[in-house]
């Protein structure tokens, strides 16, 4: 992962820290040291009640951290917090009963293995951790024990111990080795704390840094010291500090400073697929997880420098700002989106819906809103899936009401259009039986019995038509609606009593050829047919209108009154008797179901008077329709 | 015996077979109907007004068939039964639909009956005898 500028000054400055930790935990000491020396050359405060009560201070202050270190704090913030612990209570126990020895062997014995097992206990850190896991429970009261049959054996078996101090009252290299090796020690264990500090920035590694190397100053200024003089108080007390700052810390370390750099290493809501954010009441993006700069398509950083705003759609931006104001004088749970569409506007300009929670938390510098963003999109895309599914769903019914109301019109009136003829054959024929001798009577009754066939067979031919039409089986071709009119109406007018007109450009398209050419068949047909004179003229003309042709049929035949300018469209109506105009009166009816199964309509231009004008569409293209 | 009184038939029909067969059903009877024909309901009504070709002499009697162009029987009924001086006509209706619809609604109408042509029998004999016997016993206004 790369390093944000942050990052990188930060570990800058924890570097720069360690190190003047690990510089002034030495050279401080040090010259605090020779400054004392020089100051008070010479001088012996002889106090043993003071001494006794710095070291025994020290001491029991060792076993408070390390209580505090065993029971507050888990093994997974601080590893090596057994052997540091240890390290802690052995120097505090030696400590303790060194604050109660005369100056001596003894005393000297007691103080140098204290800077030394404490040493030993710090230098530990450099060990991995898992040597020292679930060791604690049985290990510490054994080792609390040992420390103090150590210390008190020590006391008992005085006369054989060591001699620590030479004739001359000074130390001997015994007590030095322990002393410096105890102080090297603790400066090792110092340097592991600073350069994880350097490393990771957590506040206990500089404190323990501080401390060890506190700690391992004394030890080594023991050599530039000797008994009650100035160095001597100096770096006695140096510890006490020490061990005071120690606790304090211990004690944070266990209750807050873990977690908190444990919120810094895992955030929690960055596991959490919603988007939060807290916002301030200027509208400032205060905090953001990774799910709410995921919705936004922004860095997780670029989006702590935005305002609310800068993701609203552009209209709204300036009301908002007002809104929340508004909302900012007294904050109450609020959601939003749940029931109308809601969406904010991402980093790369596009819609994103969103169902949006917001939770206020008061605090003294005012309220912050916590936002919570669920992306909504899948949803959103479901809702608009099932609602053109649910319009799909109701064009079929209604196609199916349609064609359900087409079929009992069908069975009505197929019972009586279709029976009618039947009837009329029997009667027919009935009657020729008994006007058999009437040769004239036969013949009439013979005509219209041929006549009734005929409407039936005619009837079924066009019932079967109709019911036929679809687009499903229709071929494309290019048509050229000037030539096709011209030779359907040239067939139709045998006689050529009519005259056809073609009025204006008529067009030259890619269409569906036989159901264009019925719907232009059948009206011609009905132009001539229906016609009351035994000439007359026919025009067809063609506009433009946009996606679709408006073609318009026109004769100067009687008409069709404005009353049944819809009716004659039905299935099996005729405005004339089928005596006088032989006809099924299903041609209107196939006509209208062809133009609207292609895309269009049709219908009778109202007028007054003669002349008949039928104007249809039809789609230009195959693919619009 | 009663004395036959002559009745004007107006016989609004399309068909032409249906309209002989009625014809032919009234042909042999002692006293001769004279037979007005109809073929809508628009020509009907016009004969009815006096704006036809011929006259229609009261008492007459409709026989109306359901299914015609232009105007159809029921249409017909509606447009007679809300003319003030036609509403009082008798009309049988004679037809080959035997819909519960167009029954139920042509009796809404006050129709004198229903005749279903399928029901009749060939040559049409029993729409004679309800034409004779409604003749010489029915006042008619």
């Amino acid at each position: 992962m790369r390093a944000s500028i942050i990052e990188v000054l930060n570990q800058r400055r924890h570097r720069n820290a360690s190190a003047l930790v690990l510089l002034a935990g030495l050279v401080l000491p040090a010259l605090a040291a020779w400054y004392a020396e020089w100051l008070f050359a010479g001088a012996r405060w002889v106090h043993e009640p003071m001494h006794a009560v710095v070291e025994a201070l020290g001491g029991l202050i060792g076993y408070v951290a390390a209580a505090i270190l065993l029971y507050w704090v888990a093994d997974d913030e601080y590893g090596q917090r057994v052997p540091t612990a240890l390290g802690l209570m052995a120097m505090g126990t030696l400590d303790i009963v060194h604050a109660a020895q005369a100056p001596g062997n003894l005393f000297v014995w007691l103080h140098s293995w204290a800077i030394c097992l404490g040493g030993l206990g710090f230098a530990c850190v450099w060990l991995p951790a898992r040597w020292f896991a679930g060791i604690s429970a049985r290990l510490v009261p054994v080792a609390v024990v040992a420390f103090w049959a150590f210390a008190l054996g020590s006391v008992a078996l005085d006369y054989m111990l060591p001699a620590m101090l030479t004739a001359d009252g000074m130390f001997r290299a015994t007590a030095r080795a322990l002393n410096v090796g105890g102080g090297l020690m603790f400066y090792g264990a110092s340097f592991f704390f600073a350069r994880r500090y350097a490393r990771s920035g957590g506040r206990h590694d500089l404190m323990l840094a501080g401390f060890s190397s506190v700690l391992g100053s004394a030890g080594l200024l023991f050599e530039l010291s000797s008994l009650w003089d100035a160095a001597w108080w100096l770096w006695h007390m140096l510890r006490l500090v020490a061990y005071v700052v120690l606790v304090e810390f211990v004690y944070f370390f266990g209750r807050y400073t873990t977690r908190t750099s444990l919120e810094a290493d895992i955030n929690v809501f960055d596991a959490v697929p919603a988007g939060i954010m807290a916002v301030d009441g200027r509208g400032r993006i205060r905090y953001a997880n990774k799910a709410a700069a995921k919705i936004f398509k922004l860095e997780l950083e670029d989006l702590k420098t935005r305002v609310v705003e800068d993701f609203l759609p552009h209209e709204l931006r300036a009301g908002h700002v007002g809104q929340r104001t508004h909302y900012m004088q007294d904050p109450v749970d609020t959601k939003m989106g749940q029931s109308r569409n809601l969406f904010a506007i991402d980093a790369l300009g596009d819609k994103v819906p969103l169902d949006v929670f917001l939770s206020p938390i008061r605090r003294k510098q005012g309220a912050l809103i916590v936002v919570t963003l669920i992306d909504v999109t899948e949803r959103a895309r479901h809702e608009l899936e099932r609602a053109q599914r649910a319009r799909e769903l109701e064009r079929s019914n209604r196609e199916l009401e349609r064609s359900n109301r087409e079929l009992d019109k069908f069975a009505y009136v197929a019972s009586h259009d279709l029976r009618s003829p039947l009837q009329n054959i029997r009667l027919l024929a009935s009657w020729i039986e008994e006007d058999l001798d009437d040769r004239d009577e036969v013949r009439s009754h013979l005509g219209l019995l041929k006549l009734r066939v005929q409407r039936m067979e005619r009837l079924l031919e066009d019932l079967l038509q109709y019911a036929r039409i679809g687009r499903k089986k229709e071929q494309v071709e290019e048509v050229d609606i000037a030539q096709m009119v011209s030779e359907i109406f040239d067939l139709l007018n045998a006689k050529r009593a009519f005259e056809l007109e073609l009025k204006g450009q008529l067009p030259r398209f890619s269409t569906w050829r036989v159901p264009l050419h019925l719907v232009f068949r059948n009206l011609l047909a009905n132009a001539l047919k229906h016609h009351d004179q035994t000439s007359g003229r026919v025009s067809v003309s063609c506009a433009d209108a946009g996606a679709e042709y408006v073609f318009r049929v026109e004769d100067d035949g009687p008409g069709i009154p404005e009353a049944y300018c819809e009716k004659v469209f039905e299935m099996f109506t005729t405005l004339k008797s089928k005596d006088e105009v032989e006809g099924s009166g299903m041609g209107l009816a196939i006509i209208r179901k062809t133009t609207e199964e292609f895309g269009g309509n049709i219908l009778v231009e109202p007028r007054t008077g003669r002349g008949t004008c039928f104007r249809f569409t039809w789609p230009k293209s195959i693919a619009t329709a | 015996m009663q004395a036959q009184k002559q009745l004007c038939i107006l016989l609004a029909e399309d068909n032409e077979v249906d309209a002989r067969a009625v014809s032919r059903a009234l042909r042999d009877v002692r006293i001769v109907h004279p037979i007005v024909r109809a073929k809508d309901g628009v020509e009907a009504l016009a004969l009815l007004r006096g704006n036809g070709a011929v006259e229609v002499p009261r008492p007459y009697v409709v026989l109306l068939d359901l299914s015609m162009p232009r105007m159809d029987g029921l249409q017909f009924l509606e447009e007679l039964r809300a003319d003030p001086v036609l509403q009082t006509s008798v009309v049988f209706v004679l037809t080959t639909s035997n819909a519960d619809e167009d029954r139920t609604r042509a009796y809404r109408a006050n129709v004198a009956g229903y005749v279903l042509k399928t029901r009749l029998s060939e040559g049409f004999g029993e729409l004679r005898e309800l034409i004779e016997s409604y003749a010489s016993i029915v006042e008619l206004p």
